[in-house]
């Protein structure tokens, strides 16, 4: 059995209308499971990226990018490093609070720095930024309190240091290096 | 130079080298057929019963020649009737540009009257499309549509323009096409470790698919197969890139390939795939597939590599360039100990068996070849007649077997034959292959045929039912025989007569014969029905998710 590992992908596609609609339909189509994905401009107007969060083997993988690499839009694809990724998500909550709760409420959102961005008599919104699993870490301190509605931004990410190398190289350069095909190798037989 | 959008459509066209295209007139582009009229001496337009047929007859253009295909259909069901023509090329890779104009750009995503988001509904089955909701785009998105069509692993790309569009005004330059972008690129380590896996293997096997039908790639392969003697297999898009009479073609692969070739591949040392995608009607069993052999695989589109089967070493290049490239590093070798059991195995292999009662499939197959020759074009619609003309067909060139594989379109063949028939000319000898099943599905084409005088002879095997699936119901359910006898009273030869062309009935070899013997001298189309029995199987068969070790021989 071949280890399902989670993995930050980054897609830089042409900035054009439809462009997310071919993504998710190649996603969907080739059966990949999606876990978060996002969508924004980039500091370059012709071309957007889509950030992919996604659980999957390597052999995977490796079929998402190369499908992927086949689209017209598509102008590079990579994984992000998980020790230099920076990733961040933002969560919207909002959690029925009263006169009762409401203090123990407010500790367990200062505890992570969540900031109440609402207060009503009967309910409370926090926002919280910060790593998926910080606010896997946040949520599961509400599963005795009464949550109205919740939202998730899906992850972000870019890596730290300078301009990422790979944005630099051709995108099937990248790929050989992250997931090469069989045949880096002599085989031996 | 100003010009209107149908202007530049027919301008852009004539530009890429457009001469045929095909297509079904209706209101969104009313405009573009205007200026299709004015530009009759430029461009020819064949008129089909139904933008299926169109679409397929763009398809078989494609395959026959190499050129891209074009069809041209109105908006909504127009549009929509083009899709499984679409999905077949893209399935098999044909280079082919679909044309559809739209409503108004106004009237889009408001349900307007033949309105369908074609964009959306052909994203999956193409390679790329477009809708131009701008005149100044057009040129460039047609030219763009084109350059996608044929480059890397070529597919099918569609472009959606709204009737505004066809008649909005911009200036216009006329522009060179692009050189066709081939893939030169590959890595030349890797080829030479290739190379000496070849050298060095004992039982090695080429197997190929269509992706070296191309003249380019066809030749070095031979070249390869003949220098260091290694027995070659082919899929089904591949029949007729070697010769048949060539003796280390030993036949085709799969469900319902030769048990030598199916036996090769389980033995083998060492298999060299070539622009072929273990399709699981090929590799049956992913995980026993070739299990004894170290596996090469050289394909142009990278995503095919190691896609449904490990393989050990991968080249992404375009076969002609890699194989020219190998060629040099391959030592002239015999193997008389492998291609002494390949000869053994041949001899075991299933040969059908002429029964004087009854009109049998191979037999008529035979005599088609026999009275047509080696230069003829064959083309099939889906069914057990595609696995027999597969099998039993003695010649074909290569681009001369024009068959749908990867989506299996019942219906695919008349109109593919009408393209096929187009592109190389009424002196060309084009010859289709139908069961009843298929032929009732497209047969309207016929009526294309006769108005454009093509003499495509037509040869229906007509067993009464819809055999291919009555052949798995015999095998695995029980000879029940669920909605595949369809007691149909449809008479061929009168039909033939009302569409206008000449109908024949045979019920034995001799009669078959005098009929193809007549069909050949007509001007137009014909259609010859041979009444087969019911029971008769496409043989030998491996059952989906078998091996070698499952292969069913009488």
């Amino acid at each position: 059995m071949e280890t399902r590992k989670r993995r930050v992908i980054s897609l830089l596609v042409d900035n054009q209308s439809g462009v997310l609609a071919r993504v998710s339909n190649l996603f969907c189509r080739r059966g990949f499971n999606i876990e978060s994905l996002t969508v924004s401009a980039t500091n370059d107007p012709t071309i957007s990226r889509i950030t992919v969060t996604v659980s999957g083997s390597d052999k995977e993988l490796q079929q998402l990018i190369l499908q992927t690499e086949r689209l017209e839009v598509t102008r590079q694809v990579f994984v992000l490093d998980h020790d230099k990724a920076l990733e961040r998500e933002l969560l919207l909550l909002k959690v029925e609070a009263d006169v009762h709760n409401r203090a123990e409420l407010r500790e367990v959102g200062s505890i992570y720095k969540a900031k109440i961005i609402d207060l009503s008599p009967d309910s409370m919104v926090f926002e919280l930024i910060g790593k998926p699993e910080k606010i896997d870490a946040f949520l599961k301190m509400f599963e005795d309190y009464k949550i109205l509605e919740q939202c998730r931004t899906g992850v972000t990410a870019l890596e730290r240091g300078g301009m990422h190398q790979h944005m630099q190289k051709p995108s099937q350069e990248v790929r050989e290096a992250q997931f090469p095909l069989p045949g880096t190798k002599c085989p031996t037989r | 130079m100003q010009l209107n959008g149908s202007q530049i459509f027919v301008e852009v066209l004539c530009e890429q080298g457009v001469e045929t295209i095909f297509g079904y007139p209706g209101g969104a582009v009313l405009n573009l057929y205007d200026e299709l009229y004015k530009n009759a001496d430029r461009i020819t337009h064949v008129l089909t019963a139904h933008e299926q047929g169109a679409a397929h007859a763009a398809d078989g253009y494609a395959r026959a020649t190499g050129r891209t295909g074009v069809v041209l259909a109105t908006s909504g069901p127009g549009a929509t009737n083009l899709v499984t023509g679409i999905a077949t090329a893209y399935m098999d890779s044909v280079p082919m540009v679909a044309f559809t104009g739209n409503v108004v750009t106004s009237g889009l995503g408001k349900d307007s009257f033949q309105e369908a988001y074609i964009e959306g509904i052909t994203m999956p089955i193409t390679k790329h499309n477009f809708t131009v909701r701008r005149v100044e785009d057009l040129a460039d998105t047609m030219r763009a549509a084109f350059r996608i069509a044929q480059s890397g692993r070529k597919g099918p790309v569609l472009v959606d323009i709204p009737k505004d569009v066809t008649a909005a005004v911009c200036e216009f330059t006329s522009k060179k096409p692009e050189p066709i972008r081939t893939v030169t690129t590959f890595n030349a380590e890797q080829v030479k470790w290739a190379a000496d896996l070849i050298n060095a293997a004992q039982r090695p096997l080429v197997y190929f698919g269509g992706g070296v039908r191309s003249a380019a790639s066809c030749q070095p392969l031979r070249d390869l197969i003949h220098k260091a003697e290694i027995p070659a297999t082919y899929t089904l898009m591949a029949a007729g890139v070697v010769p048949y009479g060539d003796p280390m073609n030993i036949g085709m692969v799969g469900m319902h390939g030769c048990y030598t070739s199916n036996r090769a591949v389980a033995d083998c040392d060492v298999l060299i795939a070539v622009g072929t995608r273990f399709s699981d009607r090929v590799a049956l069993n992913p995980k026993t597939f070739a299990k004894n052999a170290t596996i090469i695989q050289i394909d142009i589109d990278p995503s095919e590599l190691g896609k449904n089967v490990d393989v050990d070493l991968s080249i992404t290049g375009d076969a002609a360039y890699v194989l020219n490239a190998m060629l040099p590093q391959i030592e002239e070798k015999k193997h008389p100990d492998w291609m002494a059991m390949i000869r053994e195995w041949q001899a075991q292999d299933y040969h059908p068996v002429s029964d004087p009662t009854r009109l049998m499939p191979h037999q008529v197959i035979g005599e088609v070849c026999n009275q047509c020759g080696p230069e003829a074009v064959y083309v099939t619609d889906v069914g057990q007649h595609q696995m027999w003309a597969a099998q039993y067909l003695r010649h074909a060139k290569s681009r001369g077997f024009i068959t749908s594989g990867g989506l299996g379109t019942m219906g695919f063949g008349y109109g593919a034959a009408i393209g096929a028939q187009m592109a190389l000319g009424r002196d060309q000898r084009v010859v289709m292959f139908t069961g009843d099943g298929s032929f009732h599905m497209n047969l309207n084409e016929a009526c294309t045929a006769v108005s454009y005088e093509l003499p495509i002879i037509t040869v229906i095997f007509n067993n009464q039912v819809l055999g291919m699936v009555r052949q798995w119901q015999t095998a695995f359910y029980g000879k029940r025989f669920s909605q595949t006898d369809p007691h149909r009273k449809t008479d061929f030869v009168k039909l033939a007569e009302g569409f206008g062309l000449k109908g024949y009935r045979c019920t034995n070899l001799p009669e078959f014969q005098a009929a193809f013997a007549d069909a050949l001298k007509q001007k137009g189309p014909t259609w010859i029905e041979c009444m087969i029995d019911k029971d008769e199987k496409v043989l030998p068969m491996i059952p989906g998710g078998g091996d070698i070790n499952d292969i069913i021989m009488k």
